[in-house]
């Protein structure tokens, strides 16, 4: 029956006028990548995902190929991809030239953490996949989203973190996703060090932060909510005294993906 | 002379330990060094094999400054048993008594080789011990597979010069007299054989000449039997002199 | 009673046999390795790929070819030859500090060489940057650097922990750990101060593995570990001397003194091109030449080839084991030996504190 089912989709396929001759297979490396092939209407073509591409549900099915920082060439190869969309960060970079010395289509995509960078990864993702007016329309949607979040005049101060293990916390600083999310959010980031950096509790006490944002992967290396509440270095900030604790999801808040629109919103009315 | 110490001086850190020391070896002797704790005895054998540096005076081996003779030449011309030796992983006692024929190149399996080493296992008994693991043995047992690995390398030597610290350690009579003949059997062939020891039965079972030593100084040279008096085993052993009477080799 | 005569050919025997079953056994892991992956290959293509059409089992496909020359058989090439290389370097530290638990890894040599990696890793472009311009040398800087930082630990650990006597093995494992210390102290400021992206590529290299060899940066580590298992080798009749002491050594007419150098300058040039092909991978310089000893015992001339043998076999297969268990995915090799050796480690420790007391 679902051989049936492809026979017939093949077949719509390649009688749809334009469309590409055959589907690809693709093996999608990096959540950010996979949401996008997933809104562009190419999730049923992805034949392999690295370990962190965990949204939309569709993924659960699909073979994971490993952490995407730490690839190697032979599984993904096992997959058969004709196309590798390669987020940032994917690697290391000799498993992809590999890929590309196999025959394979790699495309990496580049990711600085604004509003284009998220519209530049779209379009050139829609044009490796053939889905160009689509990838138009998702990119102008998403800029147009973004925009349409109301600054706030309070612009108040966030902290951002991650976990290594329970009490060793990492504070996103300037130049990482979390620095960018806050910002458009409309807060300043209370963390004033570069890059993600071990938080001290003096640290924390001067950041004063009016909100904590805990991205949902890290809860459980952090040791749960309670954990964070009672963390020496944060209760006795102004966040945590106030209760302002605000959980994010990962992967919309820091991967820049099309979901980003979505959890900026949400944080920004959170954050009211 | 085989070896030869001209007013060597000898510190360790900052003690001296040998002072103003005037020595000849000849072919041919077995001598023996005895005195107290701490008299130098090792400390002589020691800068004898070249370990030890002296700070001031002359050591000449075969009549050349032992300083200028290389690690290798030294090695095929002396062998030296220091007091403690020990084997790290489970070599056998064959393994470790082949070891003796390093120096000189000569392969274990070749037939001089393992003649050499076949005469040694014999000589200190240890046939029945030849597989076993070194480290598996007693203190005695380990001692003679070491006794043995310096025959090989001494007998492997035109002229053999043997330096033994304390070589009875551990081993029981028997073993302690087959050692004794063997070092005289190898001085009747020619070998210099520098031995310490503390017995001075043995001392004067085994040796030609007596070297007596105090507090880093020679303090007697000659026959055992003139020099192994009781007076002079109080005087320099700090007993009294019934208890000296009873140590006077009575075959001396 | 055995009799004298008996003894030599028994002897003689012994690593003979080892050396053929070993042999055999990496012949079978080679094969395997070759054969089996996340993508299916058959043995026709696996045959063609190496070059062996002429047996007549037909051409091979084109896509199976590239991933037996361009990925299987540099990972392979390189597991056998960190492998060998480790195992090597452990059986000459542990002659040198006359103790079986002396390893690369343990005594933070590994660590040393990926110290010196880190500062490559983060401050390489532009610390080294005439250096990186000149195109030969290149492919040398990492290896060199990673040398650098082993040839570091390993002079630390031989200016320390070398005394012997009672607790000899005590001081040098902990030695040891300080050594591991520093040396992830400097690979920990190397990451703060570094991009998160080199941040977290560092981490993942530091577990150890092969997943991202390639032949341009194998060609020159390659030749600097055969160099070096080539020197190692050749200080085998040496090293049974050592097993007596220094002293005694000396008195056999080894310069002690020039040995522990050149055993210092050759392990650090092993581990350091090890290291830098494949990040840290622990227990096999322990674990190879121990098993090895049990075996045909301790003499060096049989002790070192057979352990480059052991070695080459425990690598690649551990690395077959990796890319095989959470297929379609892959265990980095350095947590496979790990988790086969850290437990023969702690049952080694165990017998030489009942050794001990």
């Amino acid at each position: 029956m679902k051989r049936l089912l492809a026979c017939l989709l093949a077949a719509l396929l390649l009688a749809a006028p334009g469309a590409a001759l055959a589907a690809e297979r693709i093996v999608s490396l990096g959540s950010d990548a996979t949401e996008i092939l997933y809104a562009l209407g190419k999730g049923d073509e992805i034949v392999g995902v690295d370990d962190t591409s965990m949204y939309p549900a569709g993924t659960a099915k699909l073979p994971k190929l490993g952490y995407f920082r730490a690839l190697a060439p032979e599984p993904i190869l096992a997959a058969k991809p004709t196309l590798v969309i390669a987020a940032d960060g994917a690697g290391p970079a000799t498993v992809l030239t590999k890929l590309e010395s196999a025959g394979v289509k790699v495309v990496r995509l580049e990711s600085p953490h604004t509003p284009a960078g998220v519209s530049a990864k779209v379009r050139t993702v829609a044009a490796a996949t053939g889905r160009t007016a689509e990838g138009e329309k998702l990119a102008a949607d998403i800029a147009a989203r973004l925009a349409k979040v109301p600054a706030n005049p309070r612009q108040p101060r966030m902290l951002l973190l991650l976990a290594q293990a329970p009490g060793r916390l990492l504070a996103a600083g300037s130049e990482t996703a979390g620095d960018s999310f806050i910002r458009l959010s409309g807060g300043t980031n209370a963390f004033p060090g570069s890059g993600y950096k071990p938080l001290s509790a003096e640290g924390a006490l001067a950041a004063k932060p009016d909100y904590i944002l805990i991205p949902s992967h890290v809860l459980g290396l952090a040791g749960g909510l309670d954990a964070i509440r009672k963390d020496p270095a944060l209760a006795r900030t102004p966040a945590a005294t106030a209760g302002r604790i605000i959980v994010v999801d990962s992967l919309a808040a820091l991967n820049f993906g099309p979901r980003l629109p979505e959890a900026v919103a949400k944080l920004a009315q959170q954050t009211r | 002379m085989r070896i030869e110490a001209r007013d060597i001086h000898v510190r360790r850190g900052a003690n001296p330990v040998l002072s103003g020391v005037t020595l000849a070896f000849a072919a041919g002797e077995v001598v023996a060094l005895a005195g107290p704790n701490g008299a130098g005895k090792s400390t002589l054998l020691d800068t004898l094999c070249g370990e030890l540096l002296p700070s001031r005076g002359e050591l000449l081996l075969d009549g050349e400054p032992l300083a200028q003779v290389s690690l290798e030449s030294r090695a095929r011309r002396r062998a030296m048993l220091p007091q403690r030796a020990g084997v790290a992983f489970d070599f056998s006692v064959r393994q470790v008594v082949e070891m003796g024929l390093h120096p000189h190149g000569i392969a274990a399996s070749r037939p001089d080789g393992q003649r050499l080493v076949e005469d040694a296992i014999l000589d200190m008994d240890l046939r029945h011990l030849a597989a076993r693991p070194v480290t598996r043995l007693s203190g005695g047992e380990q001692q003679r597979a070491h006794i043995a690995r310096i025959l090989v390398q001494a007998r492997a030597m035109e002229r053999p010069l043997l330096l033994l610290d304390e070589p009875t350690g551990g081993l029981d009579y028997r073993h302690q007299f087959a050692l004794a003949d063997v070092l005289r059997r190898a001085a009747r062939n020619g070998a210099t054989v520098i031995v310490s020891l503390h017995d001075l039965a043995l001392a004067a079972r085994v040796a030609d000449r007596l070297l007596l030593m105090e507090s880093g100084a020679i303090v007697g040279d000659g026959p055992p039997a003139e020099l192994l008096t009781a007076e002079r085993i109080a005087g320099l052993y700090g007993l009294d002199s019934r208890s000296a009477a009873g140590l006077v080799p009575q075959a001396a | 009673m055995a009799t004298i005569a008996a003894n030599p050919p028994v002897r003689l025997a012994r690593p003979a046999l080892a050396g053929v079953v070993l042999a055999g056994l990496l012949a079978l892991s080679v094969l395997l390795n070759l054969r089996f992956g996340a993508v299916p290959i058959s043995t026709a293509d696996m045959l063609d790929a190496l070059g062996l059409r002429a047996l007549g089992l037909g051409e091979g496909d084109a896509g199976n070819v590239m991933v037996l020359r361009e990925i299987r058989l540099p990972r392979l090439l390189s597991a056998l030859a960190v492998g060998a290389t480790l195992a090597l370097a452990g059986a000459a530290l542990q002659a040198l500090f006359r103790n079986p638990l002396a390893e690369p890894g343990l005594l933070g040599v590994s660590t040393g060489a990926a110290m010196g990696a880190a500062v490559w890793f983060v401050f390489g472009a532009a610390l080294l940057a005439p250096l990186v311009a000149i195109a030969w040398l290149q492919p040398f800087l990492l290896p060199g650097l990673a040398f650098l930082g082993a040839l570091l630990a390993i002079l630390a650990v031989l200016s320390l922990g070398r005394r012997g006597g009672p607790g000899a093995t005590v001081l040098m494992l902990l030695v040891g750990i300080g050594v591991n210390a520093i040396g992830a102290a400097v690979i920990g400021l190397a990451t703060f101060m570094g991009t998160d992206t080199e941040m977290r590529a560092l981490s993942i290299w530091l577990l150890g593995s092969f997943a991202q060899v390639e032949w341009p940066v194998l060609g020159p580590a390659l030749l600097l570990m055969a160099l070096a298992a080539f020197g190692l080798m050749r200080t085998a009749r040496l090293l049974d001397l050592l097993a007596l002491g220094e002293a005694e050594a000396r008195h056999l007419g080894i310069d002690t003194d020039r040995l522990r150098r050149r055993l210092g300058l050759l392990t650090a040039v092993a581990v350091g091109a090890a290291v830098s092909i494949s990040g840290i991978i622990g227990f096999v310089g322990l674990v190879v030449p121990h098993m090895v000893r049990l075996a045909v015992g301790p003499a060096h001339r049989a002790l070192m080839p057979l352990a480059a043998l052991g070695g080459a076999l425990a690598l690649s297969a551990a690395d077959l084991v990796g890319r095989l268990i959470a297929l379609p995915a892959e265990v980095p090799v350095g947590i496979v030996t790990a988790l086969v050796g850290a437990p023969l480690f702690i049952a080694m420790l165990l017998k030489n504190a009942r050794g001990l007391s």
